[in-house]
């Protein structure tokens, strides 16, 4: 895969055979203004590699959601990404409070968002419900105090 | 019909964006997970929320362009990275529903609000 900008998938897996451009980046708690910054410069890596609009739309909806919800709840963390030709893995971990429910956490309406985050927009309880729609496959690992893992896989 | 037509009737004052892109459908709430998960590609998107986070999420959804109802007005920062981002975000006196009457009485009759790639 390639694009005007030179930007190309390279065999960064050692032995799979798969081609997998990998990118990584810190996200920090409650910073709103630079907060997406991470999605963002996704979407634009995708974009050069000339990725199908519904495809990337889908991705910087999950990947936003994930990361937003690591600024507001997680208290930060680190975004790994994964893009190959069939898809792309993105890998969220923070260490911040961890969910106590993960199926609780998982329903449409529920959010522990404070008054401040809701005001601000943020808090229907509908983030992760809509990594769940956009994804192929989700897996959300948290332990209380310790943090959390939120691991999204999205097939072109 | 693209933007620039869409400001014209609807008498939008410009705050940001110089693209003029073609508009589909039309989308309203200020809950931003909710926009992330209706808001359809090409949407005119109208919300009272006019900080970064709008832009955020108006780039991920890929909405056409953000209209702010009631006279509301955006930070500068915000207009900046809308800017940045060249997306188109206006300002009305209008409330969002009489935006959403006139946006509808702009489409003919016969021809349904298609969204652009969905
Ligand atoms: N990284 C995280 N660390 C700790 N708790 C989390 C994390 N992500 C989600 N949660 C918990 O799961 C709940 C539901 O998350 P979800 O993203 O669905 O909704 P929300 O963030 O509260 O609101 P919205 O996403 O609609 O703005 C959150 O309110 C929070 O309690
Ligand atoms: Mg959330």
């Amino acid at each position: 895969m390639h694009n005007s900008e030179g930007l190309k998938l390279e065999n960064k897996n050692d032995n799979s055979g798969v081609e997998v451009l990998k990118q990584r980046y810190e996200v920090s708690a409650d910073d709103f203004a630079s907060a997406g910054a991470a999605s963002a410069a996704v979407k634009k890596t995708l974009k050069q590699l000339g990725f199908s609009p519904d495809f990337i739309r889908r991705t910087s909806i999950a990947m936003y959601e994930g990361e937003i919800n690591m600024v507001i709840h997680g208290g930060g963390g680190v975004a790994e990404v994964g893009i190959s030709e069939n898809q792309v893995t993105i890998t969220l971990t923070d260490e911040g409070p961890g969910i106590a429910d993960i199926n609780l956490a998982m329903k449409e309406g529920f959010s522990t968002a404070s008054d401040t985050v809701r005001e601000m927009g943020f808090g229907a309880g509908m983030g992760l419900p809509n990594i769940k729609k956009q994804s192929d496959n989700l897996s959300l690992i948290s332990e209380v105090g310790k943090g959390t893992t939120l691991v999204i896989t999205i097939a072109t | 019909m693209t933007i620039t037509t869409l400001a014209e009737k609807l008498n939008l004052i410009k705050l940001s964006g110089e693209t003029d892109k073609e508009v589909a459908s039309c989308y309203i709430s200020d809950l931003l997970s909710r926009v992330l998960g209706g808001c359809q590609a090409g949407d005119i998107w109208i919300t009272v929320q006019s900080s970064l986070n709008m832009v955020a999420v108006a780039v991920m959804t890929e909405a056409s362009c953000v209209i702010l109802p009631e006279g509301l007005a955006a930070p500068d920062n915000v207009i900046e990275k809308a800017n940045e981002e060249d997306l188109a975000v206006f300002s009305s006196k209008e409330s969002a529903y009489s935006l959403a009457i006139k946006i509808s009485e702009l489409y003919p009759k016969s021809q349904p609000l298609n969204h652009l790639y969905t």
